[in-house]
Formats: C-alpha cells, sequence, structure tokens
C-alpha cells in the first residue's frame, strides 16, 4: 500500500521533471543585417535601438491588436539576470555586439506552453516613446514548456541571414497608434452606439 | 646537484604548461569539490572513476553527511534527489535520497524504490535537485583518475548529457568536430552544445557551425570559442547532436 501510494508520488514528480524553466535563446545571425529601417533593406537599424519580446496566441501578428500583445519582462544576456522588458539592438545574446540590424537575447519561460507564440518587435528610436515605426520578426512557437518546477531546460531560434534574398529580412512597416488616435477610434465607437440607441427610442 | 635542480625545475614547468600539476594534486586528494546548490538545481559532471575501473556506484557518489534525506521516513519532497538522462532511452531517469526506515542510514532508491545500484561512469553528468535549503553546499566527490588510455564519447542523434571524461578543463569543444549542417550559417541543423554554469545558474549555448571560415565551434556572439570558455572538472552540459549518424570520439587521458 505504502510502496503504491509513493508511485504515485514518484510519477506524478516524474512528470514534473520533465517541464521545468526554460530559458529561450531569440537571434538574428549571419553577414547580412536582419533588421532595417526600410523595405528596400538599405538601412539597418542601428545598435542601441529599442526592441521588445512579445507573446501571441496565433501565428500571425496583427498590427490592429498592437496594444493587446503582452510585453514579456524576463529577459537578459548571458546567464542572466532575466529582469529586463526590453532588448537592445546590437547586441548578441551573451551580452556581445551583435552589429547593426543583429539582435540576441534570452527569455527565461517559466508560464507558458507550446501553445503559445513569440516575435520581436523593433523600433526606428532608442526609446519607444518616441519611436513612430516599428517592425516585427518572424514569429515563433515555443517547442518547450515553461514551469517554475523541473530541470532548467533551454531551446533556440535563430534567424540567419546569409545571402541578400529577402530571407530573415524585416523592416519597420507599421506606424505606432498615436494614444489620441486610439482615443478618438473609441470616443467615435461610443458616439455611435449612442446614436444608434437614441434613434431606437425617437 | 645544479643539474638536477634544472631537470626538477624544467619538469615543474612542462608540468604547469600541460595543465596537469592540478590534476595530479587533486588525485593525490582523490577528490574534487562540486556546489550542490540549496533550493535549486545543479549539474555536475563525473569526471572520476572507481578504483576498479568499471564506475563510481551512485550510493558512493557522494558521502552521506553531505546530502539530507529530507525529514524522518521516505520524506520524499523534501530529500535531495538525482534526475539522470538515459541517453539511449532519450529520457530522464529519477533517484531519491531517503530514510528508508527509522533504523538504518539514508540510500539513494530508484524510481520503484529499490536501491538504487546505477554506476556513473567518467563523461557523465547528472542533474541533483535539492529542494531543501539543508545539506552540505560544497560536496566532494571521491574518485580516482581513470587509468585508460582513453574514453570513447557517442552521441546518438538527440540530446546527450555529458563532461570531460577525464579531470582536466578543456577548451570547449576541444576533440569533438560536429555536425556544421548544409552550407553556412546553417544555426537551425548544427550541432549544439548547451553548456550549464552552476555558479551563476545558467545556460551557455556553442555553435558547431561554417560561418565562412570551416565549421568551427563559435559561442552566443558567434565568435571562435577561444582558450578562456572551458568545459571545467565538474562541470555538465548537453550536446544537441542533429545529424542521423552517431557522433563517435575520444578523449584522451592525460596523464599517460
Amino acid at each position: 500500500m505504502k510502496k503504491g501510494i509513493l508511485s504515485l508520488v514518484l510519477i506524478l514528480t516524474a512528470c514534473a521533471v520533465i517541464a521545468g524553466p526554460v530559458t529561450v535563446t531569440f537571434q538574428t545571425a549571419g553577414p547580412v543585417p536582419s533588421l532595417y529601417l526600410d523595405e528596400e533593406f538599405e538601412n539597418p537599424v542601428p545598435s542601441g535601438y529599442y526592441a521588445e519580446l512579445i507573446l501571441l496566441t496565433t501565428a500571425t501578428y496583427l498590427h490592429s491588436h498592437y496594444s493587446s500583445y503582452e510585453v514579456l519582462t524576463t529577459i537578459g544576456y548571458g546567464t542572466g539576470p532575466y529582469d529586463q522588458n526590453y532588448a537592445l539592438v546590437g547586441t548578441a545574446a551573451n551580452g556581445s555586439s551583435a552589429g547593426d540590424g543583429h539582435i540576441g537575447l534570452k527569455w527565461l519561460n517559466t508560464s507558458y506552453d507550446t501553445s503559445y507564440y513569440i516575435a520581436l518587435r523593433f523600433y526606428n528610436s532608442e526609446t519607444k516613446s518616441a519611436a513612430t515605426w516599428y517592425g516585427v520578426t518572424g514569429v515563433y512557437k515555443l517547442t518547450k514548456s515553461g514551469s517554475t518546477s523541473g530541470p532548467p531546460d533551454w531551446e533556440i531560434k535563430t534567424f540567419a541571414t546569409n545571402t541578400s534574398n529577402n530571407n530573415n529580412r524585416f523592416y519597420t512597416m507599421y506606424p505606432i497608434p498615436e494614444p489620441t488616435t486610439l482615443l478618438l477610434v473609441g470616443m467615435g465607437g461610443l458616439a455611435l452606439g449612442l446614436r444608434r440607441k437614441m434613434s431606437r427610442l425617437i | 646537484m645544479r643539474k638536477g635542480i634544472i631537470a626538477a625545475a624544467g619538469m615543474a614547468i612542462v608540468l604547469a604548461s600541460l595543465g596537469l600539476a592540478d590534476i595530479i594534486s587533486k588525485n593525490v586528494g582523490g577528490y574534487y569539490t562540486v556546489k550542490l546548490n540549496k533550493g535549486s538545481w545543479s549539474m555536475i559532471g563525473i569526471n572520476w572513476n572507481a578504483g576498479d575501473g568499471q564506475g563510481i556506484p551512485l550510493q558512493d557518489l557522494f558521502k552521506s553527511e553531505d546530502l539530507y534525506p529530507g525529514d524522518g521516513e521516505w520524506d520524499l519532497d523534501h530529500c535531495d534527489q538525482i534526475v539522470y538522462w538515459d541517453n539511449d532511452m532519450q529520457d530522464y531517469v529519477s533517484f531519491s535520497f531517503v530514510r528508508t526506515n527509522e533504523t538504518e542510514a539514508p540510500v539513494w532508491v530508484d524510481a520503484e524504490f529499490e536501491l538504487a545500484t546505477q554506476k556513473l561512469m567518467p563523461g557523465d553528468a547528472i542533474w541533483f535537485y535539492r529542494p531543501s535549503q539543508n545539506g552540505t553546499l560544497n560536496a566532494k566527490i571521491p574518485g580516482l583518475v581513470d587509468a585508460r588510455d582513453g574514453i570513447t564519447f557517442t552521441f546518438q542523434q538527440g540530446y546527450s548529457m555529458f563532461a570531460s571524461g577525464f579531470p582536466k578543463d578543456r577548451k570547449v569543444g576541444e576533440l569533438i568536430a560536429g555536425y556544421p549542417g548544409e552550407g553556412e550559417w546553417d544555426l537551425e541543423n548544427c550541432d549544439i552544445m548547451v553548456l550549464w554554469d552552476n555558479e551563476a545558474q545558467g545556460w551557455v549555448n556553442y555553435y558547431y557551425c561554417d560561418i565562412g571560415n570551416g565549421p568551427e565551434w563559435l559561442d552566443e556572439g558567434f565568435s571562435p570559442v577561444n582558450i578562456n570558455q572551458m568545459l571545467k572538472v565538474g562541470q555538465g552540459g548537453w550536446y544537441f547532436r542533429q545529424e542521423a549518424t552517431p557522433l563517435v570520439f575520444d578523449e584522451p587521458n592525460p596523464v599517460n
């Protein structure tokens, strides 16, 4: 009886050890830059420009959902700490220089399973608040589930750009929605709703 | 007399330059020290052997007084644990250090709660998990330098946990020519080595890739690894083999 109970405990323990905290290395590589300011791929994003890792529930990024995506906050370099909510273009995953148009980072995943996706948004400025346009890298589906228990694990996603074709080359293409624009859109919708209600009453 | 002094000095310089003096001093002591992090995981590399050349029994890997068996009997929630990756099965095997009854000393038991009889060989690596704040932070692993001329490693396609076979710090990737993928910058398909930094509690990646200079080991900044990037004694990591054929290589005994 005792061994039966212990077996159940150990089976649960064995299941738990499969998923642990996963350090995800997300990076670009290659002799050709990957991140550009223009769709002609003539101006690589300068080192020091702002970037962030976002979480998606689908394989497609939607600009209309710009403000809805969760920005991941356990980002860092090398062996940690992983306590940033941003990364900088021009820095490699170990914190060394990656050069203009390249980026690398590590993200500690302790809570998302393999149904989620991640992508990197990069901006045309050193700060998010000063940026007017942004771009998005390819969307990557997680291959390992993150957890707070179990042995540490790892996974790596690299966008390699070794030729001048457009594979793995990304550029700033979306205008950042102005906060006032978002407010006006919201107020417009509210006004439309009120007008419909009023017309029904009259 | 003078010739003797010169010869001794010359021998010392040779030993130091080969990095063997440190090994010999440790071998005399017959142990090396590893850090067993509290409340978290540690990956431990096995670089030593038992005297009979057949590996170290798990029961003898640590001194019992360095470990924590939990409170009372069968305290599986709080006792020290080992999770071992079976490279052939491509799956984890777990062990727990528990007191099975109140009169006998604690022992390592396997998943069936039987006395663990496994042996660990030089070149193996294990996860050590300590959920509590108990036990010794720095533990000594006893053993002898393997007397064989060399140790053959075989990494099947997939994941292998590994360590250096002999107690000598090695440049990362030294002796190992992996699979570089197809063409240049094939980082999606090349062999990857991911080492655990037991002090910093984080991973460090290395890639076997051709970036224009022929296949070579690269660090996370895609620079060739230098002499400062070492696989240290007691350190473990993963080798991710991406080609279908197994990777086979020999690590020569640095003492012979």
